[in-house]
């Protein structure tokens, strides 16, 4: 940040300064950033310095030049200073049309600008401290089970790790993985994000510590791993307030206190986008996973990274990997032995493509540039109008001897000046955006500093430089072209006669955008409005999911302790339901192995009688285990049947509940109830099945239907994971539910070392985030192009008027009446705005079949929307003509005609 | 070309930033980012320079032949872009005649009781 200023200071300075102090004050900066990062009070007053600095040496040479070079010095920009300073007078005249432009251009610059810091991140440059990141790939596997839907992971098992090593097609490989950890004791705990990576992610990514250092491969050894943490700086500022004493005190993660070695530069996230707090080494998570964490093909939980030697390419790195996978597979999943190993820039996302986000990134820059180009076209037609009044005194310059350039380089002085001003204002604008942007919209992703960085500067800059020439350039050209005799012909209603096409073209291209704009804005809420009519099977919102963490089990040695603890935690989770009940504004409440859009259960079921269940592109059935008030309490309809009851627990007839579609498809045209179906291993009994739920979502909201069932709790058998659900009652927030419930949990157990809360929503809601920001941004912005388009027909409307105010009074004068004259101007009017109306729409006909895939089940060409859109456009170019029309019919007849 | 030498208080007083770095300076030579480093540790972090504003005077007292560039201290080699500035002897006498008149200043205030106690009125 402090290098780009600096930059830019060294840009804008004398000459004598620049040669002198370059290289130097550009070490000094680099210094300074590499060693203090920049947060946005900082870059604050680095931008705040180098306004002052610029200013500042040249008022010193001035001084100087005055006392010791009293001579005037011609200088060879001096003709354009002069120019900057005729046209910055000129705009003082007219202060409302140069607000007007530069609020135009402010818009424009900073949505573009705004747009450029987040694509730049989340799709240009990745994630911070990376060193030449275009190298740097993660691994994924692709795997095509027979009649399933292909499925594409990037998570897995030490041995891949090992193995990947071995390929030469990389420099370094390392590992990592990012999960939720306890960190704390006591009523401090709270979750944070571990970064649990192999000491050689470090190295291979060429970040340096801001503090101490990262782990080394002998702390990261597996079996003999030593407890050591690096802080993120964030962590670093939050849990020790920043002091440079940090380094060998401990932190306690999990259950087990860590010593701190080091702490990492401001932003570093690792491979990924999202913060993490502390990095630990990888070979203390393994353990936790399985025992056997280094030898087993069934345990997935690591990312692999590696950065590829120069000359290897993508291709190359896929067939290595994959002849390496496949001659050293030792597992028993027969689509795996046979699948495909890839690489892929860090920007993808879990499954190796590019992320929702960053395709509705692109979009959003695309709309973004279109704001620009709506403010652009209007300010050309509003510097054209200007410039058109202005036809005399350029005649008169050019009779007096000016050159065509000379007078070119006059308009475009102005317009660049207003162009600085809306780079200026553009800048606000970007960081505010940015700033609500990295809040709202992409909360999940580590930004690190101030939203304006050199980057978004030196862009807001070239968007400025760009709109200042593509809005000057035409009039200057006009200006020139008006041959001199005509323009001092036509006396005092200049520009008389022309009925400027390239005005209404300018005015229709607004529209034209603006109705692109609001499609897109109509076809995201829509799509918004869809996903939140998707039935679900659940209601989300009233659900409260705690999740309550106890002391690993595991720091208990004597075995006989240990199954007491397990005891005691049962126990706990039927007193906890219990205790909860009695919480005010809670209506149900139950406990849950495996929820709705969170489920990875499965459990070897079968059927009597059937060789093989019916397949399903989701996969095989999933299976939750549930109290008896579960159904009460999510939300979820029993269609046929009983739901369970308190007599349905361990040790009772194993019963099951299931889904609508498992019924449909494994008893077609049969009553599933009274059936028996198999969960578990053998020997397993017979389940009876006692009831039929309406079907809910495994994991997506978007997904194949899903065969699923459900098995009273505690009579689930290899899988567990125990959720305690509260239903809030109508009308009552989560939000103020949720402290009672921990409270509530807190109170009954006090070895509960954190309580976990949140809502089924929560878990849906990333997914509905790229609808949530198409939505958003489209609506903002199609709303900004159609004010300014709408200011934009007004100003040509007005223009129009006062240009013809002659031949309106000569009408009028010959008995035109005032119903006459509002159908002419209100129809022309109407008619710009149709011709918008239609050319925008073909347009947003063209690029929407590139946008449907965004789109949740909602067509792209909508009549409705289109016809809204139309409606809305025509209704405010009509608006915009009202008040000149009025104008007109004031003409009075007299007063025109005495004007000539 | 002979000039007469300006007297040292021609130059007073000296701009804060100015007074800083030739402080910083006093006792060994240093480069950009030392300065702004020392100044910081002299202030307990209160004051921090810019570079901009440091590179602005730095210009300013190499002008007037306050300050003068030198080799880099032996111990401290290394990168050829950078540059380390020491005073001349004109620069102690600005700086020493600064401090003397910043402790007359703070002599005279001492005598009327200012910056002591709180003031009521």
């Amino acid at each position: 940040m402090r290098t780009w200023i600096c930059r830019i200071v060294l840009a804008l300075s004398p000459g004598e300064f620049r040669s002198r102090f370059h290289d130097e004050m550009l070490d000094t900066a680099r210094t300074l950033d590499r060693i203090r990062g920049a947060d946005w009070r900082d870059s604050g007053r680095a931008i705040a310095d180098a306004i002052w600095t610029i200013c500042a040496i040249r008022h010193d040479l001035r001084v100087e030049h005055r006392l010791r070079i009293p001579t005037h010095r011609r200088q060879p920009m001096h003709g354009l200073w002069q120019d900057v300073r005729f046209a910055a007078r000129g705009l003082r005249r007219d202060p409302w049309f140069a607000m007007f432009i530069v609020i135009a251009l402010t818009l424009g610059i900073g949505a573009s600008a705004a747009m450029f810091g987040i694509a730049d991140r989340l799709i240009l440059r990745g994630p911070l401290h990376i060193r030449d990141s275009a190298r740097v790939v993660r691994m994924y596997l692709t795997a095509s089970p027979d009649g399933r839907r292909q499925f594409t992971t990037n998570s897995f098992g030490y041995v891949s790790y090992e193995l990947a090593r071995r390929a030469s097609a990389f420099d370094e490989v390392a590992t990592y993985a990012v999960n939720d950890i306890l960190v704390g004791d006591g009523a401090t705990a709270t979750i944070a994000r571990g970064g649990y990576a192999s000491a050689g992610l470090f190295p291979l990514l060429g970040v340096a510590p801001a503090l101490g250092r990262f782990f080394g491969a002998d702390e990261d050894r597996p079996g003999s791993a030593e407890h050591v943490a690096v802080l993120s700086d964030a962590a670093w500022q939050r849990w020790f307030g920043g002091r440079h004493d940090v380094i060998g005190r401990d932190v306690t993660v999990g259950s087990h206190r860590y010593a701190i070695v080091g702490v990492a530069p401001r932003g570093f996230t690792g491979p990924q986008l999202g913060a993490v707090d502390v990095w630990l080494p990888m070979s203390l998570k393994g353990p936790q996973t399985t025992a056997e964490w280094q030898t087993s093909w069934n345990a997935q939980w690591l990312r692999i990274v590696g950065r590829l030697k120069p000359t290897v390419t993508f291709a190359r790195a896929n067939d290595e990997l994959t002849a390496i996978h496949r001659a050293n597979y030792a597992g028993t999943r027969k689509p795996v032995a046979q699948a495909r190993m890839t690489v892929a820039p860090l920007s993808a996302n879990d499954y190796g493509v590019e992320a929702p986000e960053v395709s509705v990134v692109r979009w959003l820059s695309g709309v973004a540039l279109m704001v620009l180009a709506i403010a652009c076209a209007n300010v050309t037609n509003l510097l054209i109008a200007r410039g058109m009044r202005r036809s005399r005194e350029m005649a008169l310059r050019t009779a007096l001897g000016a050159r065509a350039w000379r007078l070119v380089r006059l308009l475009l002085a102005e317009s660049l000046l207003l162009a600085c001003g809306g780079a200026l204002g553009g800048i606000a604008v970007a960081s505010l955006l940015g700033a609500l942007a990295h809040r709202f919209i992409f909360s999940a992703i580590e930004w690190g500093a101030f939203p304006i960085d050199g980057r978004v500067l030196a862009a807001s800059i070239i968007f400025a430089l760009m709109s200042g020439l593509i809005v000057g350039l035409l009039p200057a050209w006009r200006a020139v072209r008006t041959t001199l005799a005509a323009a001092l012909k036509t006396g005092v209603r200049e520009g008389r006669g022309q009925r400027s096409t390239l005005r209404h073209a300018l005015t229709i291209t607004q529209a034209a955008l603006s109705v692109v704009l609001l499609v897109g804005a109509g076809l995201f809420l829509r799509s918004l409005w869809n996903v939140r009519a998707v039935h679900l099977g659940v209601d989300p919102d009233r659900v409260l999911v705690a999740d309550v963490i106890h002391a690993s089990l595991s720091l208990i040695a004597d075995s006989a302790a240990k199954e007491a603890e397990r005891t005691r935690r049962r126990d706990f989770t039927s007193r906890a339901i219990e205790q909860l009940r009695r919480v005010p504004g809670v209506e149900h409440t139950s406990a849950a192995v495996g929820l709705p859009f969170g489920n990875r259960f499965t459990s070897g079921t079968r059927v009597p009688g059937l060789a093989t269940l019916p397949q399903m592109p989701s996969g095989p059935p999933s299976v939750s285990a549930v109290t008896s008030d579960y159904f009460a309490t999510v939300g979820t309809r029993i269609v046929r049947g009983r739901a369970f009851g308190p007599d349905d627990h361990a040790g009772t007839e194993p019963v099951a509940i299931v889904s609508a579609t498992m019924a449909a498809m494994i008893w077609p045209d049969q009553e599933a109830i009274g059936k028996c179906l198999i969960s578990g291993a053998d020997p397993a009994p017979c389940a009876r099945i006692v009831g039929i739920a309406e079907d809910t979502h495994r994991s997506e909201l978007r997904e194949p239907p899903v065969m699923h069932y459900y098995i009273p709790f505690g009579q689930e058998v290899g899988f567990g994971g125990t959720q305690i659900l509260a239903r809030t009652a109508e009308g009552t927030a989560a939000a103020t539910t949720g402290p009672e419930v921990r409270r509530a949990l807190v109170a009954l157990d006090s070895t509960i070392r954190y309580v976990g809360l949140s809502t089924i929503q929560e878990a849906i809601d990333p997914q509905t985030a790229s609808w949530r920001i198409g939505a958003t941004v489209f609506s903002l912005a199609g709303v900004l192009a159609l004010i300014v388009a709408a200011i934009g027909m007004y100003s040509v409307m007005s223009y129009l008027v006062a240009d013809r105010t002659h031949e309106i009074g000569v009408r009028l004068a010959l008995g035109a009446r005032g119903a006459d004259l509002a159908r002419v101007l209100l129809g022309g009017s109407a008619l710009t705005a149709a011709t918008g109306v239609a050319i925008g729409s073909l347009g947003a006909l063209a690029v929407g079949r590139f946008v449907e895939p965004l789109l949740f089940d909602e067509s792209a060409r909508d009549p409705v929307i289109f016809a809204a859109v139309a409606a809305m456009v025509v209704i405010v170019a009509l608006a915009a003509a009202v008040v000149p029309t009025w104008r007109a019919r004031q003409i009075d007849p007299l007063e025109a005609l005495r004007v000539e | 070309m002979a000039v007469a030498d300006p007297h040292p208080n021609s130059f007073l007083p000296l701009a804060t930033d100015a007074l800083l770095i030739l402080l910083a300076l006093a006792s060994r030579p240093l480069h950009g980012y030392g300065i702004i480093r020392d100044v910081e540790e002299r202030s307990n972090g209160s004051t921090v320079l810019q570079t901009g504003a440091l590179y602005r005077m730095l210009r300013r007292l190499l002008r007037d032949a306050l300050i003068e560039e030198c080799d880099p201290p032996a111990r401290e080699t290394g990168d050829p872009r950078r540059r380390y500035y020491r005073p001349t002897r004109r620069g102690r006498m600005v700086l020493d005649a600064e401090i003397a008149r910043m402790s007359r200043l703070v002599r005279a205030a001492r005598e009327t009781g200012a910056g002591k106690l709180p003031r009521l009125v």
